[in-house]
């Protein structure tokens, strides 16, 4: 089952964290895929750390463009951070199996996910960033696929 | 626990940590050039900063010990052994290939790797997800590699293969020959495989079957 897209605007890291904590919060409990896309600087790793603040980890959350993947497991569930950033095609990360085994209910984020087409039999919340005149907006645009249970993220989202 | 992955056996260096449970907790595969091997100290570095992990934090160090190139693998050996003493750490010698044979088995019961060696030969194992342990590399010269592709592996009698290679003359011949619908041939830049050498560490860490620095193994496992 997919939504219909969602756009919304924040003005601040701040609020973009905020908003991730609210994604976060209303994720359903099995696997789920965050594809992030946009330019540099758009945001997807201050999403990320707010996506990590409000599952509970306290490690710092960073951009882990040298690392390609990083899990964590100290949260009320696993998050794995996947950035693709300096990845120009598919054979590149086939020796890491950055896909593969997945603890169940893991939140697997992906930033720079159009470097790649990335498969998972997983519901998709995918967001993409734009920044806006002034230096801190943003306008994301949230589309959601492959899950009813998807159906929390986008009253959460709806609720602004 | 927690180990530190390294393999320089191929293609692009493979760096990454590796947790007990055999999960891959962090990957990295820094682009291949020229100057890592010069620069793996900083890479290594580079890795675990990124991922938030102070070298005190180590327990252990998994070295991919190939078989595959002679001097990548000799280089990360030397790195890998230099700072396993230097910190002193166990060490876990990792086979090359055989990570790679077990991460196959996760799409068949039965794996064959061929990974290119020098003159016209290539390293093999076969594997089986009961005998892995026990799975047996080989240097096979191509011709005998590719009977035995064509003919169809003796320890592995019908059940479904993944034949994994880095070798574009292996694959095509595969694909020109009519091999039974068992088999499913893939073809990678590097066969090594980062989340195969967390699950071998992760056995090994289990096991207990780590060795202290002095004892590294200094080049590729045996390969017959």
């Amino acid at each position: 089952m997919d939504f219909p897209a969602i756009e919304l605007h924040t003005h601040s890291p701040a609020e973009t964290q905020a908003l991730a904590a609210r994604v976060a919060l209303a994720l359903p409990p099995e696997t789920v895929l965050l594809p992030l896309t946009g330019e540099l600087g758009g945001g997807k790793t201050t999403f990320v750390q707010g996506l990590a603040r409000a599952l509970g980890i306290t490690r710092t959350v960073g951009s882990p463009s040298f690392l390609l993947m990083k899990e964590y497991h100290e949260g009320a569930r696993p998050l794995r951070h996947i950035d693709l950033y300096r990845i120009t095609g598919a054979r590149e990360i086939a020796p890491l199996g950055l896909l593969e085994d997945i603890a169940e209910g893991t939140v697997v984020v992906v930033e720079w996910a159009d470097r790649v087409a990335l498969e998972l039999h997983a519901p998709v919340v995918a967001l993409h960033f734009a920044a806006l005149d002034g230096e801190n907006s943003r306008r994301l645009t949230v589309t959601l696929r492959n899950g009813a249970s998807l159906k929390g993220v986008a009253d959460a989202l709806r609720a602004d | 626990m927690l180990c530190a992955l390294i393999d320089t056996s191929g293609q692009n260096m493979l760096l990454g940590l590796a947790e007990e449970t055999g999960r891959l907790a962090a990957a990295a595969a820094p682009p291949h050039t020229k100057e890592n091997s010069a620069a793996i100290a900083e890479l290594f570095a580079r890795m675990l900063a990124d991922a938030g992990v102070w070298p005190d934090e180590l327990t252990h160090l998994g070295i991919g010990c190939g078989p595959g190139s002679f001097i990548g693998t000799r280089t990360g050996l030397a790195f890998a052994n230099g700072y396993a003493a230097g910190r002193n750490l166990p060490v876990i010698a990792l086979n090359s290939l055989r990570s790679a044979g077990v991460i196959a088995l996760t799409m068949a019961e039965g794996s064959a790797i061929f990974r290119a060696a020098r003159k016209r030969s290539y390293y093999a194992g076969l594997y089986r997800a009961d005998t892995l342990e026990a799975g047996r590399e080989m240097e096979l010269a191509d011709e005998v590699a590719f009977a035995m592709l064509e003919s169809g592996f003796t320890g592995l009698p019908e059940v479904p293969v993944q034949v994994v290679t880095d070798c574009r003359r292996l694959y095509d011949r595969a694909q020109e020959t009519k091999l039974p619908p068992r088999y499913s041939v893939v073809l990678k830049d590097n066969v090594a495989d980062l989340r195969g050498l967390a699950i071998l560490a992760g056995r090994a860490l289990r096991a207990g079957t780590t060795a202290p620095w002095a004892d590294a193994v200094y080049l590729r496992p045996a390969v017959d």
